[in-house]
């Protein structure tokens, strides 16, 4: 049983919205990283 | 009622004062259409919430929550995940740089360039425009019910009221003031949201009391998929998800942020923004336990606002809910009238304009779009509530595979796009209008479940490869075109 009695099959929504902002976080801070090498980054 | 008024009146108030101050920044039609592409992280990210997530989703997915319990979390997952979470990584960018090198301002307007397809670019426009109207139709009929509900105002006055203050922000303050306004209505909503979440699982004594009752009522309210079943879970989940990769409305965002650099901040901002999508559902089900006798489960959200919150909190979430609508409402218009002046009547049928003759047409032209949205929500025909509840499916359906691909792979045909869009629609069509059609027949259970959505975009998706395997790509010089200047992120 997960938190607040809930089956994991519902719990797991939780579990995927706390992925899903560690996703962003993740992928801008590689991005950050990868645009050093890119000379037309925030060109325009 | 004093206060109900008090707040919407200064709430009102604010957002004309938008428009009027925007109408000075607004000086040519790509200052209409796009605000000049000159829109920073914080206002590009949370106006892309507002425009998302619409009365028809806070009041709606209050009725899922109440209807089919906990499960329907899952659909708020989706919505960050996939529709914002996603589509701001795998499109954003691409968006940004192609339409700046094909200097498009609307969605048929990157089909017609990236494709050199004339065709791509009429039925892209028709389709989108005539639904998206449908669309405004059921937005507006949210808000009024809201009215009607919590102000005990008639249906007519709430369709008037919401309808005039966001045509007058929108022709005079165009674009900018459409994402200014927006912004200031995703903080309202949110705060709204938070406010009647946090005070409705209070009332109920918390979330392990609020599943413990549910169980109680039926353990299908808790499990996932639950009373609700796999087949419109899913299907529902997809379309208000993965719909939002074809709908203008959110994908202008990315053609007027500022810059690339943007983007990464803004992924950020908006993935946290538009976690509140789990919040209707959540409050949907406490209404499941707090207010079982309703007529219909529309009044779910409604009845709970009423029961948990005072008259200043009642007031908030009612401003929440119509700037949810209004945001959602004002979006589509531009995107009607920039779509409708520019593919239609200047590139579709070959009238020149000149830059103050083409603003001045796009003013006229969202007031019009904005009128018959109107008049149609004061009394709205059978067939058209009918349709509002898949138009998302049918624009979807003509436009993310085309766009998706068009950004990703070179090779794809301009014929296999066209021949995707139509019969993308056309199976949509029919696979929503199939259980009213007496002489076909009946389909199994489980599969009837499947919305149009999952039909149109999976026939989409086939006519596309396919298509394209066999054809020919589009003209180099408008590959070309596209691609220019996309370093780093060449395929």
């Amino acid at each position: 049983m997960a938190p607040f009695h809930l089956p994991w099959s519902t719990f797991a929504a939780f579990l995927v919205l706390g992925a899903t902002i560690a996703l962003a976080l993740i992928w801008a801070a590689i991005d950050k990283v990868r645009s050093g090498s890119d000379p037309k980054e925030g060109a325009e | 009622m004093m206060i109900y008024t008090l707040v919407l009146v200064v709430y009102l108030g604010i957002l004309a004062a938008i428009g009027i101050v925007m109408s000075r920044r607004s000086r040519n039609a790509g200052d209409f259409a796009l605000g000049g592409r000159s829109v920073g992280p914080w206002v590009t990210a949370l106006s892309f919430v507002a425009a998302y997530y619409s009365s028809v989703v806070i009041i709606g997915g209050g009725a899922f929550g109440w209807k089919f319990g906990l499960a329907t979390l899952w659909v708020g997952a989706g919505n960050v995940l996939i529709g914002t979470t996603l589509a701001w990584i795998v499109l954003g960018r691409r968006i940004r740089r192609f339409t700046e090198n094909l200097d498009a301002m609307t969605l048929p307007g990157f089909f017609a360039g990236r494709y050199g397809s004339a065709e791509a670019r009429i039925f892209s426009a028709a389709v989108t425009a005539l639904f998206l109207i449908i669309y405004n139709v059921s937005v507006l009929k949210g808000m009024a019910n809201t009215f009607e509900v919590l102000m005990d105002l008639p249906y007519w006055s709430g369709v008037v009221i919401s309808g005039v203050v966001i045509l007058f922000y929108t022709a005079v303050g165009g674009y900018l003031a459409v994402v200014w306004t927006s912004f200031v209505q995703a903080l309202v909503m949110i705060a709204a949201l938070i406010l009647l979440t946090y005070m409705s699982l209070q009332k109920v004594g918390g979330m392990t009391a609020l599943v413990d009752r549910l169980n109680t009522i039926d353990p299908g309210l808790v499990n996932t998929p639950g009373v609700w079943g796999w087949a419109g879970l899913f299907s529902f989940t997809m379309i208000v998800s993965l719909g939002t990769w074809g709908m203008p409305q959110l994908l202008v965002r990315f053609y007027s942020i500022k810059n690339d650099k943007m983007l990464r901040l803004g992924t950020v901002i908006v993935t946290i923004g538009a976690s509140v999508a789990m919040l209707p559902y959540l409050t949907g089900a406490v209404a499941r336990v707090l207010v079982p006798e309703i007529d219909s489960p529309d009044q779910a959200i409604p009845a709970l606002t009423a029961l948990v919150l005072n008259d200043w909190g009642g007031a908030l979430f009612l401003a929440g809910v119509v700037a949810a609508g209004m945001s959602t409402f004002a979006g589509v218009l531009i995107i009607i009238s920039s779509s409708m002046v520019r593919d239609v009547w200047i590139n579709g049928l070959g009238r020149q304009l000149t830059p103050a003759a083409e603003l001045k047409a796009n003013r006229i032209m969202s007031v019009a779009v904005g009128v018959i949205s109107l008049l149609i929500a004061l009394r709205p025909p059978a067939l058209v509530l009918v349709l509002t509840a898949f138009s998302w499916a049918v624009i979807a359906s003509t436009n993310l595979w085309p766009l998706l691909f068009g950004l990703y792979w070179k090779r794809t045909s301009p014929r296999a796009t066209l021949w995707s869009m139509i019969l993308g629609v056309t199976a949509a069509l029919v696979w929503q209008a199939w259980p009213r059609i007496a002489w076909l027949p009946e389909l199994p259970t489980g599969v009837a479940g499947i919305h149009g959505f999952v039909v149109g975009t999976t026939v989409g998706l086939v006519v596309i490869v396919v298509g394209t395997l066999v054809g020919r790509p589009a003209p180099a010089k408008n590959i070309t075109q596209a691609w220019t200047g996309a370093t780093g992120i060449d395929s």
